[in-house]
């Protein structure tokens, strides 16, 4: 691959604003990043001039079931073709989210094999610990018991690949489960629930440190009952995760929950599914009807003021990140730092992404103010360029 | 003939905005004339030795209904017990707070009697001013407020109220879904009075309104008022997000529970926060039964009051310097934080921190002595004291 001297007007490292500066990278790596001015762009080195555009990091995404009218537990082809469709949203690493022990092993394939898109480092299981939905007319179903010999399978089936693993606190077993989550070196995340504070407090003793889109499918917050979510506002040991669609959180509980976490404990997710980047209409998935509409689906016959009625988020994560600066008045600069190094870090990833930093991925997406996405390199290679691009 | 200057030295003192150690205050005629650490002490001077205490700011309390048994309607002599009981609490200042009644006249004959008083003086903390919580709140959000003593919204019977009270009625407590409640909001503001945004079951785009129109003071955050929800963040969304409203906060650790407490001033800061005690008559007052607004029964156990009628929690007991220990114990915030939330962001919110509210140069001399569990040693309201506690020396 050689030398790579990326320049554009500006760089959100997202540590750092800095004004025309340069990113150099060798092979798969950044080895320098900074002004211009300071930078010594070696002879040798092919250099690509972005101009007025901003680079950032590529986007970490943590949860994201699939897009473009497929769902990541389809098989390895499956996976590699939504991980070149993601390439576009300037998302550089994905965390392919199944609930499986089959789609974990076609993940794990896919992610070894390479993409030529979006990088997999990473599997988030959302399932099956997890409390059942109470929707009206929906059948009663009993909480499923954490299993320690299930979520052993998934382990071995990840091959080292599962970051993040979703487990409801008041299912039967699961104080035991989320403490072999942690003693496996795998992020436990609260995730489905309508528990109150103290069994979730009980919960991040145990060692949660993670939090499935904080307000959706979870007990509220009481002034005199805080709940779960009273407890993700509170508690600074865990992420928070944000579906930053403007639909599944009002822009006004989006800013409560950034004002109370701040931005290294509050990580953008596009809980993306396959109607992202399918035109409204109505669509069957495993005997559901979901129907999309101003880009929104619903589980068709909800009420839409039913928590956990939504399906999924259909919008990409620049669309977010533009929700964010547009809506709730985040500094670009913060917003992608949600979408990038506090992923990276709650994934236990940031040794490698989530910055451009000397020594990391060479993961760069090149943006506009407005969060268009221009150019997406993953690992030192352009996957993505659009066709408006200057250069 | 003027009195000697005092001078008070202390461990610490917290200004609150600036903490000094070792912390030394004169006080000549009623006023903070020098601060520091290195401060001359003038000939003369009255020397109080607090070099193991803290010095601070009095408390000021814009919510605060009664104490000892007594509501401030009852007449000038429970008016003047129920401000030297605010002292022995660390209060230097506070909102007589009154609430509706059957008439206009039977409004105004209250706050004509509180304006006397305040003139003539309490022997206990000051009167700053008049809080009206009530009549203009919302019949679906009523809390302990009787419903049948709630009344349209009438700028002319603001002006009634505000001539009887020479220009003292400070804050009014407004339901803004209430009929012509932006027109209402848009008048208080321009007769200089603080808006409060109370007892109301209305939406987050209301309360938006209402800011646009003047309102700046939510009254105690979270109760009274319509929840957060993740899709309709209702009243408390638009009081978590708004910069420009101070909101209160009943620091009993009931009325709130100490997450959501900690989760208002992680989104409003040290300096939006405004910590009140919302005391009804009951405060001060051993466990019993008791009568409350409108012939409630009202029943206090271990420091709770609870309506025995309609079971909902019936105003505070709590007293201030309690509130604010459960500041730094429940919610874990620095003691300063604490310090400036029940002095100098009331005195802000109403816009009377010209004078008060802060220990500085200039402003008037309205302090207290308390050690780190916020215990009170003393009280000085514009440079005499007007409270120690009996055989307690204001040094350990």
């Amino acid at each position: 691959m050689g030398k790579l001297a990326i320049k554009a007007a500006r760089v959100l490292t997202p540590l750092q604003d800095l004004r025309d500066a340069v990113v150099l990278i060798e092979d798969d790596r950044i080895a320098a990043v900074g002004r211009q001015a300071n930078v010594t762009i070696p002879e040798d080195a092919e250099v690509m001039d972005f101009g007025d555009r901003i680079m950032v990091p590529g986007f970490v995404d943590v949860h994201n079931h699939g897009a473009n009218g497929r769902w990541a537990r389809e098989g390895p082809e499956v996976v590699k073709e939504i991980a070149r469709w993601l390439a576009q949203t300037g998302t550089t690493s994905w965390l392919a989210t199944v609930g499986d022990v089959e789609s974990i092993k076609a993940v794990v394939q896919a992610s070894r094999e390479g993409t030529g898109g979006t990088a997999i480092p990473g599997i988030h299981c959302e399932g099956p610990f997890l409390a059942p939905k109470k929707l009206p007319g929906q059948p009663y179903r009993e909480k499923p018991l954490a299993d320690i010999a299930l979520y052993h399978q998934m382990l071995e089936a990840g091959d080292g690949l599962i970051r993040i693993m979703d487990c409801a606190p008041d299912l039967p077993g699961a104080m035991e489960l989320i403490r072999e989550i942690v003693r496996t070196g795998v992020s436990a995340s609260c995730a489905h629930s309508k528990t109150d504070y103290a069994t979730f407090m009980r919960g991040v003793e145990a060692g949660i440190r993670h939090v499935t889109h904080t307000y959706n499918v979870m007990s509220g917050m009481h002034h005199r009952r805080p709940n779960i979510v009273g407890g993700v506002l509170t508690c600074d040991a865990v992420v928070g995760e944000l579906i930053a669609d403007g639909f599944h959180v009002h822009p006004v509980a989006m800013d409560v929950l950034i004002r109370c976490k701040g931005f290294d404990k509050v990580c953008t997710v596009t809980d993306s599914t396959p109607l992202a980047g399918l035109p409204d209409g109505e669509y069957h998935f495993r005997g559901r009807t979901v129907i999309k509409k101003n880009g929104i689906s619903r589980m068709a016959g909800f009420d839409e003021t039913q928590d956990g009625s939504m399906a999924g988020s259909e919008w990409p994560v620049n669309h977010d990140l533009w929700t964010l600066v547009d809506k709730v008045g985040v500094r670009l600069q913060d917003a992608v730092r949600m979408a990038t190094l506090t992923p990276a870090s709650t994934a236990g990833l940031a040794k490698d992404i989530g910055s451009l930093e000397p020594g990391k991925y060479a993961d760069v997406a090149v943006i506009d103010e407005r969060v268009n996405v221009y150019v997406t390199i993953v690992r030192g290679e352009i996957v993505y360029r659009a066709e408006s691009c200057l250069s | 003939m003027s009195s000697p200057p005092i001078v008070i030295q202390a461990r610490q003192l917290i200004s609150p905005l600036e903490v000094i150690a070792p912390g030394t205050a004169v006080i000549e005629g009623g006023k903070i004339t020098a601060l520091g650490s290195r401060v001359p002490i003038p000939e003369g001077a009255q020397v109080i030795d607090a070099r193991d205490r803290i010095l601070a700011p009095g408390f000021i309390d814009n919510h605060v209904h009664g104490a000892l048994g007594h509501w401030f309607a009852e007449g000038p002599e429970a008016v003047r017990k129920i401000a030297r009981f605010r002292a022995s609490t660390g209060t230097t200042g506070f909102l007589p707070t009154l609430g509706g009644a059957a008439t206009l006249e039977g409004m105004l004959e209250p706050i004509r009697m509180v304006r006397e008083v305040m003139r003539e003086g309490t022997g206990g903390a000051e009167i700053l001013g008049i809080h009206m919580e009530g009549p203009y709140l919302s019949p679906r959000k009523p809390g302990v407020n009787p419903v049948d003593l709630m009344r349209p919204l009438d700028i002319a019977e603001v002006e009634a109220m505000q001539e009887a009270a020479d220009g003292n009625i400070r804050l009014v407590s407004v339901a803004p879904d209430e009929e012509g409640g932006m027109a209402f909001i848009r008048s208080l503001r321009r007769m200089g009075i603080v808006v409060g945004i109370a007892h109301t079951d209305t939406d987050y785009e209301t309360i938006l309104q209402a800011v646009e129109a003047g309102a700046t003071y939510a009254i105690h955050t979270y109760n009274g008022m319509r929840g957060l929800h993740h899709r309709a963040p209702g009243v408390v969304g638009a009081v978590l997000t708004c910069d420009q409203v101070f909101a209160e906060l009943i620091a009993d650790g009931v009325h709130v529970h100490p997450a959501a407490m900690d989760i208002l001033v992680r989104c409003k800061g040290r300096d939006r926060v405004v910590l009140v005690t919302d005391n009804s008559a009951m405060a001060g007052m051993s466990d019993g039964i008791y009568q409350g607004f409108g012939g409630q029964r009202i029943e206090k156990k271990e420091g709770v009051l609870r309506s025995l009628d309609t079971g909902s929690i019936a105003g505070s007991a709590m007293a201030f310097n309690e509130d604010v220990r459960n500041m730094v114990k429940l919610v874990g915030i620095p003691l300063p934080w604490a310090i400036q939330m029940a002095s100098l962001n009331p005195a802000r919110a109403l816009g009377l921190d010209a004078h008060k509210g802060s220990l500085e140069v200039g402003k008037d001399a309205d302090l207290i002595v308390i050690d780190e569990d916020v215990n009170v040693y003393l009280t000085m309201v514009r440079g005499r004291v007007v409270y120690q506690p009996t055989g307690q020396q204001v040094t350990s």
